[in-house]
């Protein structure tokens, strides 16, 4: 009788995961927490969930010699309730969730990562560093990024155009925020904050608010590392982009 | 009996209609009624939580269909025949075979502890555990990319990871006792059962993938909860002070990657955050220890193996990647790698 209930309520659960990812999926959030190289993975689950789960909720012949393992015969009814109530945490919170941004003191906590200039630059490099004005995307965040950190003495007076959100640390001036960029490998877990140093007047941008700003860049310093630090010329306010995560493509073979 | 059953279906049904109503109307009455900008770090905790589960659950679930599989189609005999008998080859097997097994942490303890229950000595099934989540390609693959300028420490992680299953490995042989598996004697009724009803095994197959998941999930929520609780609460900025120093500055990163769960095709991107405060020797710390062992694997071996067995095993691979990292920080300080 209880190893009936057991089946049934495991089905039940596996019900549940397929139908969190699926909700998710659809809605668009599930790139806000798991990068889209794992997202083939999930939907894989999604479909095995659903599969096991009918054939757990199907009626089960009687009389089959059914397998006992684990903790089906030491656990009373109510801690077997337990360990399966855990189940219903990512369950509801996929269900019910709508904001999967970090909130930016959290943020805070984890620090713009340091790049460190790279010896060889995979890309061409002298790509976007010899233009007058840089424009930066997506695709080329990284790019852009890493050769200003190899050309740190040359990029004096160069415009710059970029967006992204606000980011402040306690031992930043009134004059100082970073326009930062979120970055994950995996999931939400790893995520990265990169970013530039802005100095002006910042005054009035909200933490954790989007803009893209235009500004001259220069060499300076944030936690005593050589980094480009934009000086800002215009600010103006974004909605958030459908992608707010920009994502590591590692080339295997490169 | 009668009315047992009857509360059994009431209870499933509502618990049906629950999931129903929250999967349709969830996400519109649930923001109105708890506003969690309120509670930031809650928020952030659910939100990395959720990642953290949706990320690892696909392999989870593989782990579990993998380890089903071994245990109804897979017989003693073939493993007895393919498992070299020495020690030491056996060793060098598991490592070959970690190559090869493109799975990391968490789909493959159930899977070493089923190898075990069919025989695999315990200390090739260990070496399994320490190999299998470093030794692949996607995972030399981040590192490279991650620490392009400094090679030394794609060469050191994967020098230091098989020193490390040779020594653990050989310790646990010496050392080991046989029964270090969880609850082997409700097994016996299985092996059972699967000779006398073959036309059963794919319900069984089914029946068995679905309670190893539960199983080992359970054990992987509460890991990935503290792991989250970690991960936000935890203040980076303090951790650069002590940095410097090689044997703090190692342990210290070892215990970062226990705390954190990154996944191992992840971490290293986030180690190279860390690279600037931190010397090669503790970086390395936290790239060879945190896919052993961390939080959320602690837990899901937890479920697998016996209390005395896991203990054994944190310590051990603990001292080893320590005393190991050390040496190796040494070295690469001196340019000798």
């Amino acid at each position: 009788m209880k190893r009936f209930f057991i089946q049934k309520l495991e089905g039940l659960l596996l019900l549940g995961l397929g139908l969190m990812i699926f909700k998710l999926y659809v809605s668009g959030h599930l790139t806000k927490l798991i990068a889209p190289k794992m997202i083939p993975y999930a939907l894989t689950a999604l479909f095995a969930f659903f599969v096991i789960s009918l054939l757990r909720l199907k009626k089960q012949k009687q009389g089959r010699n059914h397998c006992d393992c684990h903790s089906i015969r030491e656990s009373s009814a109510s801690v077997l309730a337990l360990k399966y109530s855990l189940f219903f945490i990512p369950i509801f919170l996929g269900f019910i969730l709508t904001d999967f941004t970090l909130s930016g003191e959290v943020l805070a906590k984890r620090g713009m990562a340091q790049q460190q200039a790279q010896k060889q630059s995979s890309y061409d490099t002298g790509k976007h560093v010899n233009l007058e004005n840089i424009t930066v995307t997506d695709e080329n965040y990284f790019e852009v990024l890493d050769e200003l950190l190899n050309n740190l003495d040359t990029i004096k007076g160069k415009e710059i155009e970029l967006s992204g959100f606000v980011y402040r640390e306690d031992q930043f001036t009134k004059k100082q925020v970073a326009i930062s960029r979120l970055s994950m490998s995996c999931c939400v877990v790893d995520a990265t904050l990169y970013g530039y140093m802005l100095n002006g007047n910042v005054k009035g941008m909200k933490t954790n608010d989007w803009y893209t700003i235009t500004g001259t860049l220069k060499k300076g310093s944030y936690k005593g590392e050589a980094v480009p630090v934009i000086d800002l010329k215009d600010a103006k306010k974004i909605k958030p982009p459908k992608e707010t995560y920009l994502y590591e493509n590692v080339q295997i073979i490169q | 009996m009668l009315l047992k059953r009857y509360t059994g279906n009431m209870l499933l049904l509502i618990l049906l209609f629950l999931l129903l109503t929250f999967f349709f109307l969830g996400d519109v009455f649930i923001p109105n009624a708890i506003d969690f900008s309120r509670y930031p770090q809650l928020h952030s905790v659910l939100v990395v939580f959720l990642g953290l589960f949706l990320e690892s659950i696909p392999f989870l679930f593989l782990g579990a269909i993998a380890s089903s599989f071994i245990q109804l189609y897979i017989s003693e005999e073939i493993i007895q025949r393919m498992i070299p008998k020495g020690p030491v080859t056996a060793i060098f097997a598991a490592i070959g075979a970690a190559l090869i097994i493109p799975v990391c942490e968490c789909a493959i303890i159930p899977v070493v502890r089923k190898l075990i229950q069919k025989g695999v000595p315990v200390h090739a099934g260990v070496v399994l555990l320490v190999t299998a989540p470093i030794l692949n390609v996607i995972v030399f693959g981040s590192t490279y990319y991650a620490f392009q300028n400094d090679p030394s420490i794609l060469y050191g992680r994967i020098i230091l990871c098989v020193l490390t299953a040779v020594i653990v490995g050989l310790f646990i042989y010496i050392f080991s006792r046989k029964d270090v598996v969880k609850e082997e004697k409700l097994e016996a009724v299985h092996e059972h059962h699967v000779h006398d009803f073959p036309p059963s095994k794919w319900t069984s197959f089914i029946e068995h993938t679905s309670q190893e998941f539960f199983m080992v999930g359970r054990y992987f929520i509460i890991g990935a909860l503290f792991a989250s609780i970690f991960q936000v609460l935890m203040d980076r900025a303090i951790l650069a002070e002590i940095g410097q120093a090689p044997i703090k500055g190692t342990a210290l990163m070892m215990g970062i990657a226990f705390v954190l769960s990154l996944c191992s095709s992840a971490d290293a991107f986030v180690a190279a955050s860390f690279s600037h405060s931190f010397l090669p020797g503790s970086i390395l710390g936290f790239l060879v220890f945190g896919p052993m062992l961390d939080l959320k694997n602690v837990l899901i071996m937890m479920a697998c193996f016996k209390r005395s067995f896991v203990f054994t095993y944190v310590l051990l691979v603990f001292a080893v990647v320590f005393s190991l990292c050390l040496i190796a920080g040494g070295l690469i300080s001196k340019g000798g790698l």
